[in-house]
């Protein structure tokens, strides 16, 4: 139960940081709830990567964007892919950190190609070079200690006493 | 097919995932927005101005203690823009009341020159970096409504895209379908402003189009609003021409706004008196 409630503190921690603080940093920063989204998948289970994925997703398109749903979308593709790469192996952390930049890199056009169509113009390579490769370098950095944190809640009391 | 089975929160995720995309493809662009979307966006609303304030609260936090010296600048540069606002407020209400009197002397009577200012403060900036959108803290319970021009002291910030009860979403000038009315300060010459385009150096401008064959346009030169679409009055600054295409024919100029619309906390909104339900 209470890695549960450590995933929904940290879930709603991380929503509410990429609404303040990195919405106004533009698009070289981390996206705090697809780090906690995929430690929740490395570290609980994939179901509750993907509705923390689905739910924070939601919430962020209604309060910040024009659209609903893409966010969501793109933490979703994300939290499969490193599903898939990591099935049920708890990775090492250089590892773990790789798995996680890959998947946000790989999610990543989606949001470009949905804001080309809704009137973006940007350079592409330029943009994959200096917004979305650091994106994923920091998100994956993230998703580091969110999944120690989860990991120390899914250790009972008694445990963590002995240890 | 046990093993497909096997594989369900895959396919439960990639079913989420197409369902998403769906409805993001069905939400996006300008529209007006579903009951039930207003009634989501309204039910947050409220969290979205705790969270603004919050943040406001911990940045000022901050900045008192680690730099009590950016906290004098930062209340000289609100009053300044205090001001600054005070004095176009003045200026629109003047230019206004002498319209009325102009307008009634020429019999003019389609024409609504009257216009009312809704101050609003910006609560939520777009978290996707390449679509530019603000959301405000006023909606229709305060007479705002839909394609209402958003300005500041600087100038142009754009136009209300998506209204509910307490918040609007407002499209800024860089965004590429953004069109506005415009005309050359100095000549008069009417033209379209719209689309963006990058220079080489990666400075991002607006493109200014469709002037007469024999405009005189120079670099340097105001661009205003012309006040023909209907959506913002007449005069208010857009921005500065910065480049020329001489080459292309694609457009006529390059346009870079004048607001500065990555710093923006208060915004006016304008509202036609009367107009707005």
């Amino acid at each position: 139960m209470k890695r549960y409630l450590t995933l929904i503190t940290a879930g709603v921690i991380a929503t509410a940081l990429d609404i303040t603080i990195f919405a106004q940093a533009g698009g070289m920063c981390p996206c705090m709830l697809l780090a906690v989204a995929l430690a929740s998948c490395v570290s609980l289970n994939v179901q509750s990567a993907i509705i923390t994925a689905l739910v924070g997703g939601l919430v962020i398109d209604a309060l910040t964007n024009s659209y609903l749903g893409l966010t969501a979308a793109c933490c979703l593709l994300s939290v499969s892919v490193l599903y898939l790469m990591i099935r049920k192996n708890h990775p090492k952390l250089f590892m773990l950190w790789l798995y996680a930049f890959i998947s946000v890199v790989i999610a990543s056009p989606i949001v470009l190609l949905y804001s080309y169509l809704l009137g973006a113009r940007f350079q592409l390579l330029r943009t994959l070079a200096v917004e979305v490769v650091p994106s994923g370098v920091l998100t994956g950095l993230c998703v580091l200690p969110v999944v120690k944190l989860l990991d120390w809640a899914k250790i009972n009391r008694r445990d963590r006493i002995a240890i | 097919m046990r093993k497909l089975w096997r594989n369900r929160p895959l396919w439960i995720s990639a079913a989420l995932f197409v369902l998403c995309l769906v409805l993001a493809a069905s939400t996006m662009g300008d529209k007006t927005i579903t009951y039930t979307e207003g009634l989501f966006r309204t039910a947050a609303q409220p969290v979205q101005t705790w969270l603004s304030h919050a943040q406001s609260e911990v940045r000022g936090f901050l900045i008192r203690v680690f730099n009590p010296s950016e906290l004098e600048k930062e209340n000289e540069e609100l009053k300044k823009k205090l001001n600054e606002q005070a004095a176009a407020l003045a200026f629109y209400e003047d230019t206004a009341r002498e319209n009325a009197r102009l307008t009634e002397l020429l019999n003019f009577t389609d024409a609504n020159p009257k216009l009312r200012f809704l101050t609003a403060e910006v609560i939520g900036r777009g978290t996707n970096p390449y679509i530019d959108t603000l959301t405000l803290n006023i909606g229709t319970r305060h007479g705002a409504s839909e394609k209402m021009a958003v300005i500041t002291s600087d100038g142009v910030i754009g136009r209300v895209s998506e209204i509910g009860p307490t918040w609007c979403r407002v499209r800024t000038l860089s965004n590429d379908d953004m069109r506005i009315s415009v005309m050359v300060q100095r000549t008069r010459d009417e033209g379209m402003y719209g689309g963006l385009h990058a220079l080489p150096d990666g400075t991002l401008g607006g493109k200014l189009y469709y002037l007469p064959d024999n405009a005189d346009i120079r670099i340097g030169d105001v661009i205003v609003t012309s006040g023909l679409d209907e959506v913002f009055p007449k005069g208010l600054l857009i921005g500065k021409v910065i480049a020329l295409d001489e080459n292309t024919g694609a457009f006529d100029a390059i346009v870079q706004w004048d607001a500065d619309l990555d710093h923006l906390e208060e915004v006016l909104v304008i509202a036609p008196v009367g107009g707005a339900s």
